[in-house]
């Protein structure tokens, strides 16, 4: 992902900046109101920012003015909830301007593949899950795989629409897909592997944010 | 105090400045019968890289970067081919609309990410995030700005330690261990990032800084 400035039409970027910014905007509320709660919130917010940036940092250069890397955001999004994650991916995208990676003009296209599409559907791919009663690995797989294909699909679907050279969604998806795939197994296994080691080494971390422990506790 | 206000209005009129010429390359780019007018903005913008001293390295990379999209459109996008070549029995055509499509794409590309490369080499992190904290943003996005960068740096040190100490017990021989060394990295550093921001905020709270105001006395970086 990560379009880079002047990849899509200004008129199209400045409708993803303008519903990327509500859903921002309703993070930094639910920030708000968890920072209230919990003393250390802010700091985790930091440090999950910081982790996504680490994981997006490690990328494939593509054509189009764009790229392809493991997100992070399902991840995130597991601990830290979807609005949240997506003004985390705020966060992260301001930071990666310093390093030259995406673009001004298209941040709201960004949070909204990364933050927005990413986000929601890991973290609601993973509580299903665990609803399911699918093991920490299976949920944890599931939702960084399936998490990290739909950052590529949403991406796909932007050069599409805003694409000027007026190729099919076929055509961006052919060139994202052998280099994405792989990245989304490898993605879906870190994820699975790190919820699972969390689950058993840390099952006070996994209470904390309510999932069910190995031990079948759980905690509102 | 006194001394950085006047920097802090520069790089910010930077940063707006900075903001502005990125609109207007994507403007004008959009009109391609201003062609030699953003060629020439192009050149303008390079030469003022040069002057600033920009590595090659950068450069290089900010070349590659925009010239990928635009091999891609020129080889792949148009019907009427200007250029025929034939690598190890396989035909490659240059088709001229593709040529000026892809041309067109170099120069927004390379345009935009060199006024950002600009930007960044003049203000770097501390700076940047001084400009967004004379913006009219949320104080959340500072802090927790502020917050990421400093554990950008523990996930590195963090991260180097436990890989080094991975590998000395053999744990990325083969696919299956690494990625389960890998699994164990991300587990350990998250759970330490837990402690830690406990524990950073009990400290905060015991130094009065737990409000928003405070924090960036505490995130090591920026004041």
């Amino acid at each position: 992902m990560h379009l880079a400035d002047g990849t899509i039409p200004l008129v199209q970027a400045a409708v993803y900046g303008t519903v990327s910014a509500a859903v921002v905007g309703l993070g930094i509320r639910r920030y708000y109101s968890k920072t209230r709660k919990q003393q250390d919130f802010k700091i985790l917010c930091g440090a999950f920012a910081a982790f996504i940036f680490v994981t997006t940092i490690f990328e494939i250069p593509m054509p189009f003015g764009s790229s392809e890397h493991p997100t992070g955001t399902p991840l995130a999004a597991a601990f830290m909830g979807p609005a949240v994650t997506v003004f985390l991916s705020l966060i992260v995208l301001l930071l990666e301007l310093v390093f030259r990676e995406g673009g001004i003009t298209t941040l709201g296209a960004n949070i909204f593949s990364l933050g927005i599409a990413g986000g929601i559907v890991g973290w609601g791919l993973f509580h299903i899950l665990r609803k399911c009663k699918a093991g920490m690995f299976a949920a944890g797989f599931i939702c960084g795989f399936l998490g990290d294909l739909t950052v590529y699909l949403v991406t796909v679907a932007q050069l599409t629409l805003g694409g000027r050279e007026g190729k099919s969604f076929v055509y961006y998806l052919v060139l994202y897909l052998p280099g994405q795939v792989p990245l989304a197994l490898v993605e879906g296994i870190f994820t699975g592997l790190v919820l699972h080691f969390i689950d058993r080494k840390r099952p006070d971390i996994a209470r904390r944010f309510g999932w069910k422990t190995c031990a079948g506790e759980e905690l509102s | 105090m006194q001394d950085s206000r006047p920097d802090q209005w520069k790089l910010l009129a930077l940063f707006i400045a900075t903001i502005a010429a990125v609109l207007l390359v994507n403007v004008i780019h959009n009109l391609q019968v201003l062609f030699l007018l953003f060629l020439g903005i192009e050149t303008a913008i390079l030469v003022l890289l040069l002057t600033a001293c920009i590595r090659l390295r950068t450069l290089l990379l900010m070349g590659a970067a925009a010239l990928g999209p635009s091999l891609v459109q020129a080889l792949s996008i148009g019907s009427l081919p200007i250029l025929s070549i034939s690598i190890l029995g396989l035909q490659i055509h240059v088709f001229s609309e593709g040529m000026q499509l892809g041309l067109v794409t170099f120069f927004r590309v390379s345009g935009c990410m060199g006024l950002m490369t600009l930007f960044m080499r003049k203000a770097g992190i501390s700076g940047f995030v001084k400009v967004l904290r004379q913006l009219p943003l949320p104080m959340a996005l500072t802090e927790v700005l502020l917050f990421s960068v400093k554990f950008i740096h523990v996930f590195k040190e963090e991260g180097d330690s436990i890989r080094k100490a991975q590998k000395a017990r053999l744990g990325y021989i083969g696919l299956n261990r690494s990625l389960h060394s890998a699994g164990h990295m991300g587990e350990a550093i998250l759970c330490r990032a837990f402690d830690r921001s406990s524990t950073l905020a009990k400290a905060m709270r015991s130094r009065g800084g737990g409000e928003s105001k405070g924090v960036g006395a505490y995130a090591g970086t920026g004041n």
